[in-house]
């Protein structure tokens, strides 16, 4: 036992003092360790992106588990087409009622036909909190549950232009067939139902496994995280005095983002030494489409979900994640290992540990 | 019947352990910030350690709080809040909020002949914020009591709502911490027995992870006041409306409470902070938001503030006492305190670490 403690001492030790050291390599553009897994390490066993093996492949090819290599019938019914994209994008012809970040949309958008009940707090300081706009339109139109999962626009194959459904609230194509009881799909409709779904599994957002009751958030957003909300902060809020808009929790994610790119998309994250490589993978922020075009950082659904990731819950991956950050307020608590990710686990595959996406943004 | 915290041999042994590598940590966390320090760095590396918020260091995270001790989840948000799914039940004063509520009328509460708090509903039951914290602080309530588990597929509605009793418990969080954590699973009643470690050690952080910052062992005591029980008699009253019409003592902070002190938000209903002062100054006026004392907003009576848990206490803080800061009083600030946290002075003192000196918290509502 003696034995045993001296060497957790040791071990432990030689972490910490890695850590800084680490964390200093990095930040001087120097190439890191990536025993602990950095966010520019490997990332798991998933790609970034891998649609085909998601929940989202709503198609027929969608027959196989990737877990267990098993054939599994993911729910939404079944589908008359093999094609994955097609559900939601389309080469020619795409929906342009909702501007910006919907790309080549080739769904029904819930823009202007639906009123959503948005979130609000007496501590909530988001601004322009009003209606979704731009990519969670895209989201909502399958996840409020009120337009059918197959109301596409240009069907598989050509002959299928449906100009009916560019605008809401569109209707099915009758592109996948629900049988009665369908945990998922109302029959007739093939809108999303509010059916709670109770199976589950090591690989949440990958075939298998439960989400609810979010498959279906209707469109009640109140008990949701706000989106098309802008980041309320100038940077320097805890200068005070309080104003509208200016939460000093977000100073640190305003200061040390990296500015936009050319598409008007900017990461996120309070550490500049931890933003993540693959921009896929990074939390990110969005330009205002609707109501202030080209100024202000919105949140939307596709801030913190990449609807493309085999990743748990759709997540992208946390950019707080650096120790010597933590080691420098006292604690050291965001290894992989003491998150509890350890013992061949990663980041990639628990994104969420020790909420470090929750706490990409929130310094809390 | 009060019980005794008891430690069996395993969670003995593990606070042993963990007390050593804390050490060892501490040690070599400070070689560590200062190689940080030295060696260039980002930009909070030299903040200090009492941050406004930082809760993962706090004895709210219930995943490293030696005293609860939750295993089946790294997670520390999610024993609060969600980010989809949240119960309503308290409106969105508890946001977000990932637990069962309490049934409000569950509780005694405050009474006195001197007591003039106006309530709309007649009865002075908690409300809105004060539901979310008594979710777990009324000992009624398991601390697994969660509406959105970890991860997918672990939807429970049965602890949506308000509800008497712990709520339907859920298996895969399991807690091993010693003594304030009984078999439902929601705080021992009972006075917590602070050890005698915990009763000697000077810490500034009594709100932070006493553990992970100084190496004691175990986070330090607070008894009672982990578990209030239902019986809020013995307990400041909360879901009050500030008496600004009867009770001379809180004109001061009345005067303006709704129209300059109002904050953000674009839903009409938002925090109002607290000062005695008018006009108020930096030097006696936190200037983050977050260290203000607050009044909250009624949902029902527009214009009308209540004192809630949350006007004093900020369950994110490390600070003492999860304590806000006091809004400054005239006369009580010469105490050798500064009422900024970034701000020194000569006697190395901060609000910060004694936000309570010269019960500067009390006079900041209470003109007395």
């Amino acid at each position: 036992m003696q034995l045993r403690r001296k060497l957790s001492m040791l071990v432990a030790g030689a972490l910490v003092l890695a850590v800084p050291i680490v964390g200093w390599a990095a930040h001087l553009g120097l190439p890191s360790d990536t025993a602990h897994g950095h966010p520019e390490g490997p990332a798991g066993p998933r790609a970034a992106e891998d649609i085909k093996n998601t929940l989202h492949n709503l198609s027929t090819s969608n027959i196989i588990n990737i877990t267990a290599g098993a054939p599994v019938n993911i729910g939404p019914g079944t589908s008359q087409t093999a094609e994955v994209c097609v559900f939601c994008h389309t080469p020619h012809g795409a929906n342009l009622l909702a501007p910006g970040a919907t790309p080549l949309w080739n769904r029904t958008v819930p823009n202007g036909s639906t009123v959503y009940v948005i979130y609000g707090s007496p501590n909530f300081d988001g601004t322009n909190s009003g209606q979704p706009q731009g990519v969670s339109l895209a989201c909502l139109s399958c996840h409020d549950g009120t337009i059918a999962l197959d109301s596409l626009i240009n069907m598989p194959g050509s002959g299928g232009f449906r100009p009916a459904n560019l605008t809401p609230p569109g209707g099915t194509t009758n592109l996948i067939g629900v049988a009665a009881g369908s945990q998922f799909v109302s029959p007739g409709t093939n809108t999303m139902n509010n059916a709670i779904r109770s199976d589950n599994g090591p690989n949440y957002g990958a075939i298998q496994g439960g989400a609810a009751p979010f498959p279906n958030l209707t469109t009640n957003l109140s008990d949701d995280h706000p989106i098309s909300m802008q980041i309320p902060s100038n940077g320097n809020c805890a200068a005070g005095p309080p104003a509208i808009g200016c939460d000093p929790q977000f100073d640190q994610l305003i200061t040390n983002s990296p500015p936009a790119d050319l598409s008007g998309l900017r990461l996120l994250t309070r550490n500049p030494g931890s933003i993540n490589a693959d921009k896929r993978d990074s939390l990110r922020s969005y330009p205002g489409v609707t109501r202030t075009p080209g100024a202000g950082f919105y949140i939307e659904c596709a801030s913190c979900h990449n609807p493309h990731t085999p990743r748990p819950m759709f997540l992208r991956l946390p950019s707080r994640y650096d120790s010597a950050m933590s080691l420098a307020s006292g604690g050291g608590l965001t290894t992989e290992a003491q998150m509890g990710v350890g013992t061949g686990g990663l980041i990639a595959d628990d994104p969420n540990a020790g909420s470090l996406v929750c706490l990409s943004c929130h310094q809390k | 019947m009060p019980l005794p915290a008891v430690q069996d041999r395993s969670g003995g042994k593990r606070i042993v352990r963990h007390l050593i590598v804390c050490r060892i940590f501490r040690i070599l966390g400070i070689i560590g910030v200062l190689g940080i320090v030295t060696l260039g760095s980002p930009v909070w590396a030299t903040h200090d350690v009492r941050l406004s918020e930082d809760v993962s260091r706090t004895k709210h995270n219930l995943s490293s709080n030696p005293d609860i001790m939750a295993t089946g989840t790294t997670e520390v948000c999610i024993f609060c809040h969600t980010p989809h799914g949240a119960n309503l039940a308290a409106s969105t004063q508890a946001p977000l909020w990932n637990r069962l509520l309490p049934d409000d009328t569950s509780y005694e509460v405050y009474e006195s002949p001197n007591f003039d708090a106006q309530d709309f509903t007649g009865i002075h039951r908690p409300k809105g914020v004060s539901l979310a914290c008594l979710s777990c602080h009324d000992g009624s309530i398991a601390f697994d009591a969660l509406v959105n588990l970890p991860g997918s597929g672990g939807f429970v509605p049965t602890n949506l709502g308000f509800g008497r009793g712990p709520g339907t418990s859920t298996n895969s969080i399991n807690f091993f911490g010693g003594g304030i954590v009984d078999g439902s699973k929601t705080f021992t009643e009972g006075l917590r027995d602070a050890t005698e470690v915990e009763k000697t050690s000077e810490s500034p952080f009594s709100g932070g992870l006493h553990d992970l910052v100084h190496g004691g062992g175990g986070s330090e005591g607070s008894q009672p006041f982990p578990n209030l029980g239902l019986d809020l008699r013995d307990d400041h009253p909360i879901g009050m409306e500030i008496p600004c019409l009867t009770d001379a003592q809180f004109l001061q902070i009345c005067q303006d409470l709704t129209t300059v002190k109002l904050d953000g938000g674009t839903d009409g209903a938002s925090v109002a902070y607290i000062s005695r002062t008018s006009p108020r100054q930096a030097l006696v006026w936190p200037m983050e938001k977050r260290d203000r004392l607050r009044a909250y907003p009624s949902t029902d009576q527009p214009g009308r503030y209540y004192i809630e848990c949350a006007s004093c206490h900020n369950p994110h803080t490390p600070r003492v006492s999860f304590l806000r800061l006091p809004s400054g009083v005239p006369g009580l600030v010469d105490k050798n305190l500064s009422p900024s946290d970034t701000a020194g002075n000569p006697a190395g003192k901060m609000w910060g670490q004694i936000p309570n000196a010269g019960s500067a918290i009390c006079l900041s509502c209470h003109a007395k």
